[in-house]
């Protein structure tokens, strides 16, 4: 557990050296949640400020530094922990992420992966099969949680926890195609504010691959939210698959990077 | 006033900043690109923004976000 208030004091105390370098922004509901985390753990010393958070089985790492030459600093407050693998991710334009991934690096990390985000307008509608898609219930969860957590890095994926997805299931934000009565796939959305819309998470059973219900769950949340403003969606760098349907619905980079980088 | 206007122009070329009463709301700015904003405000108007101030509400509109930054001390020139 710990206090945002001594959290944001330190943040401020580093400031006041010099311009800060942070790797990632957790917004204030989110850091009031972690802080109420009895495994979350702020620490920090003269140079860094260290913010460790379990995110569904993943200890996530947001800190802040007085300068570059502050990575040892960094590295101290990494021994201090003993919680392995420690992720970090590195947010922002290309030359930011790789000059805070340099960072990471002389700390002790090692590079993982990197996503890019795509970012759209306004779709145009395009029909799809009626009555196939229907929106997820709450009884749908526990399935669909094990078709996300059987299929994606949680290192690189965020994925839900169980409250989560039942709160985007009551939203009616999750979209799923059954097949024999068992989901077979499914599309996980969240909103931006009133007018965006964040395409999270879609995942299709193995044995249904390649049977269209990826882009036809796609497309029909796309007409669902087809009055959005914007579409914005995370792809790992070199996933053609997904990056080709999203550019074929007028996605592209927006030049936001996210270097995952990973402490052993 | 038009040096805010400028960054968010900057941020976000795509969008017609002054066509929105809410940047959140209508998802010009996401968490992301707050981040970026608030780097960028400290900087041309050399102030420190507090954490606790970092909220949706103030930076929904060129106002609030204007508010914000005399707020922390600096001064709209």
């Amino acid at each position: 557990m710990f206090d945002v208030q001594e959290l944001f004091a330190q943040v401020t105390r580093l400031k006041q050296q010099g311009p800060c370098i942070c790797n990632n922004f957790l917004s204030l509901p989110a850091l009031t949640e972690f802080s109420g985390q009895e495994s979350s753990r702020l620490a920090y010393n003269e140079e860094a400020v260290a913010l460790f958070c379990e995110d569904v089985g993943v200890t996530r790492l947001h800190f802040y530094l007085s300068s570059p030459e502050a990575a040892p600093s960094l590295a101290e407050l990494l021994r201090q922990d003993s919680r392995r693998p420690v992720v970090a991710d590195c947010v922002g334009k290309r030359e930011q992420v790789d000059a805070v991934s340099r960072l990471l690096c002389e700390a002790g990390f090692e590079p993982y992966t990197r996503m890019l985000r795509l970012r759209g307008g306004k779709v145009p509608f395009v029909p799809v099969p009626e009555g196939l898609v229907q929106p997820a219930c709450p009884e749908d969860a526990d399935r669909i949680l094990e078709m996300l957590q059987g299929t994606f890095d949680p290192y690189v994926s965020h994925l839900p926890s169980r409250k989560k997805l039942l709160d985007l299931i009551e939203d009616r934000l999750v979209y799923c195609i059954r097949k024999d009565g068992a989901v077979a796939a499914v599309e996980c959305l969240e909103r931006i504010g009133r007018h965006g819309i964040y395409i999270y998470q879609g995942v299709v059973e193995t044995k249904y691959r390649g049977s269209g219900f990826g882009g036809i769950l796609l497309q029909h949340c796309l007409n669902q939210y087809r009055d959005s403003l914007t579409f914005t969606t995370w792809v790992e760098e070199g996933n053609e698959g997904p990056l080709r349907r999203h550019r074929q619905n007028g996605m592209t980079f927006d030049g936001l990077q996210d270097a995952i980088l990973i402490y052993r | 006033m038009d040096k805010i206007l400028q960054m968010l122009s900057d941020l976000r070329p795509e969008f017609d900043f002054s066509a929105s009463e809410n940047f959140i709301e209508d998802g010009y700015l996401d968490s992301f690109d707050v981040v970026a904003l608030v780097s960028g405000l400290e900087e041309a108007f050399h102030i420190l923004i507090d954490g606790l101030d970092i909220l949706p509400e103030n930076f929904s509109s060129v106002d609030s976000i204007a508010g914000l930054v005399v707020k922390s001390g600096g001064t709209l020139a």
